[in-house]
């Protein structure tokens, strides 16, 4: 059975915990909250959010320190100077060049990372409500076609003002 | 509508908090329409400031009359673009540095504070002409490697690197501004009436949606683009004020120069956000909005800022004063007690002994008239402190540029009416273009407004009140 998304709106925040609590009774766990500002992380009972974007510093800071290594070692190589008997390597400006290259990778990849994880720009926007730039909360349930009706019993026992679902959206357009 | 409107200051009782007390409905409503509808006196004001462009414009191609192969008729064009980029472009810091520490104080003035960073627009643009008096790295003292292995190293130096890295900071504060404000594009792409302006806040919107992972992308995106502005800044009068200023002075090897004209960057930045601020408050509709807090707050910050303005300043200068070396006597002379004596000592007094004077006192420094009127100060010293030290080092000629040490001092090169035209086209283009972007861009941060709205309240303590605010992280 294919999945369905439905959107609850709410025309304030109690509403809208209520609204989630039932949620989350009904086995609804992984909603999403649509707020016109920002609000602190499960204010509204919802899962933490995950995300990977520690991952792209992380990969971007070892590029950084292998580009920044073999850049200095290899010129080092290719142009050997002994000085003073002492190794071909100096291991000292390799450790400031590699720390520049390990933030230069991390900061550059974070960037990509950023832009990857946000999943913007969306052409067209999803299941939406206008009134959320206005103060209204929506919460949004993604769940198989089946358990939609449910998911909207359990956002309109929360006092949603209003519940949109992408299954309407198709029955409207015949 | 505010709780209290007691707007001074701790000696007749302690200052009870002021908090915005409006919906989020009422927030979006009023900051909306304040962005579509425009008023007859501002289109005035643009107008004026549109025809003192034109003059700017006139005086430029009076100037282009000289050509480019003496450097001294552009130095006035040059010390314009200085002040633009100490003052206007170090703007947005006032915005960056209260949301990297978590202070609530900057919400009301975060987006008028990241406007300015469109003035990087006219920046980029005034450079181009200034590059074509930048005279080779070959014999100036520069950051450019000039040796008999690598001529002219880094490809391109110094023009190439000069013009990407003030084209690449403006994009950079262009893209701060941006992502800030997406949330806010959304708001107006779902209020504004059908037509163009619609069109154009739904592709500048880019589909937001205010999931909450959305806000938390934007978190980390605003974390990154401003601590990269903050560094970049800093890089940026690294780069201008080493090559346009002290290359052209044989004998100047001082390396605090380039810190103290950032710090002056952050001083004159913060000092033109009171002034914003005070103009959005007085005659920008934003009285319940903007408070005595962020008039004290930025205060606050522009009393250590002046006085690091002198310690940076008596850094370079005391090695220079001990040394007395002929090079470093030349350098003293020319910059500071020889041609530019007369507009030294204002500098002195209108960037530090002024504000530490003034600002010291607490009744000045918790209200809203003292900081605006010291931010002037600060301002009109900084625009002094640009016309000594880049027409200064312009007026250097070329046969000099290769001495040891300054030879002969230049006298002092005054503004002709061209170089008037040119300075009054600069700053009111940077006015204009500042207005132009409040009319798409909402001049006031919607979305972290009602995130105050959120996590701020005054709550009853014993027989005062206090403000309450929540840190959720």
């Amino acid at each position: 059975m294919a999945n369905a998304s439905i959107l609850g709106v709410f025309k304030d925040v109690d509403s809208a915990v209520a609204g989630a609590d039932n949620l989350n009774a009904a086995g609804f766990n992984d909603f999403e909250v649509l707020s016109g500002s920002p609000y602190p992380e499960g204010a509204f009972g919802e899962k933490p959010p995950r995300h990977k974007l520690y991952v792209f510093p992380l990969i971007g800071a070892m590029c950084g320190f292998t580009v920044g290594l073999l850049l200095t070692a290899g010129t080092q190589i290719a142009y050997p100077m002994v000085t003073g008997g002492k190794p071909i390597l100096s291991l000292p400006p390799m450790a400031i060049i590699s720390y520049e290259g390990t933030m230069l990778g991390a900061v550059l990849f974070t960037i990509l990372g950023v832009i990857f994880e946000s999943r913007l720009p969306r052409p067209r926007l999803g299941l939406y409500d206008t009134r959320i730039t206005e103060g209204y909360i929506g919460l949004f349930v993604t769940a198989p076609e089946e358990q939609i009706a449910r998911a909207e019993k359990a956002l309109r026992d929360g006092r949603a003002v209003d519940v949109k679902s992408t299954l309407q959206r198709a029955r409207a357009r015949g | 509508m505010h709780q209290n409107q007691r707007t001074n200051n701790g000696h007749g009782g302690h200052h009870r908090p002021d908090i915005l007390t409006r919906t989020h409905q009422q927030v979006t409503a009023e900051v909306l329409n304040r962005t579509f509808k425009t008023s007859p006196t501002f289109w005035m004001i643009a107008l004026v400031l549109a025809l003192l462009v034109v003059l700017g414009v006139v005086g430029f191609i009076m100037r282009l009359g000289d050509g480019f192969a003496e450097r001294l008729p552009w130095g006035y064009l040059a010390a314009g673009m200085g002040f633009l980029l100490t003052t206007a472009m170090a703007a947005p810091v006032v915005s960056i540095l209260p949301r990297l520490v978590k202070g609530h104080w900057g919400r009301p003035i975060s987006r008028a504070a990241e406007m300015w960073s469109v003035v990087g627009i006219l920046c980029t643009l005034l450079m181009i002409p200034l590059l074509f008096v930048l005279p080779s790295a070959e014999g100036r003292k520069t950051i450019w490697f000039m040796s008999q292995v690598h001529q002219n190293w880094p490809p391109l130096a110094p023009w190439g690197w000069q013009i990407i890295s003030m084209a690449g900071f403006a994009m950079l504060g262009l893209a701060l501004l941006w992502v800030g404000a997406i949330p806010d594009l959304a708001t107006a792409r779902d209020r504004a009436p059908a037509g163009a302006r619609k069109g154009w806040y739904d592709r500048l919107s880019i589909g937001w949606e205010g999931t909450n992972a959305q806000w938390r992308r934007l978190r980390a995106w605003l974390g990154l683009l401003g601590g990269l502005y903050l560094i970049a800044y800093v890089g940026l009068q690294f780069m201008v004020s080493s090559d346009f200023v002290q290359s052209f002075v044989p004998g100047w090897k001082d390396s605090v120069f380039p810190g103290w004209q950032a710090v002056n960057g952050f001083q004159s930045g913060l000092a033109v956000m009171l002034l914003t601020a005070y103009v959005l408050r007085r005659w920008g509709g934003f009285k319940d909005y903007i408070f005595l807090e962020q008039f004290w707050a930025m205060g606050r910050l522009l009393l250590p800022l002046s006085i690091l303005f002198f310690y940076f300043w008596a850094s370079g200068f005391i090695t220079y004063w001990y040394g007395r070396m002929p090079a470093e006597h030349g350098v003293l002379l020319l910059t500071q007690f020889g041609p530019y004596l007369g507009i030294f000592v204002p500098i002195m007094f209108l960037n530090f002994i002024l504000p530490l004077g003034l600002l010291i006192w607490n009744r000045i420094r918790k209200s809203i008239l003292g900081p605006t009127l010291i931010s002037l100060l600060v301002i009109t010293g900084t625009f002094l402190d640009k016309i000594r030290l880049y027409v200064g080092a312009f007026s250097v000629p070329n046969e000099q540029l290769k001495n040891e040490m300054l030879e002969v001092i230049p006298a002092t090169h005054y503004p002709d009416i061209a170089d008037v035209f040119m300075l009054v086209g600069v700053l009111a283009g940077a006015i204009l273009l500042y207005m132009l972007a409040s009319r798409l861009f909402p001049i006031l941060n919607i979305w972290e407004q009602k995130e105050g709205l959120v996590l701020q309240t005054v709550r009853p303590f014993l027989k005062t009140e206090l403000k309450v605010v929540a840190k959720p992280d």
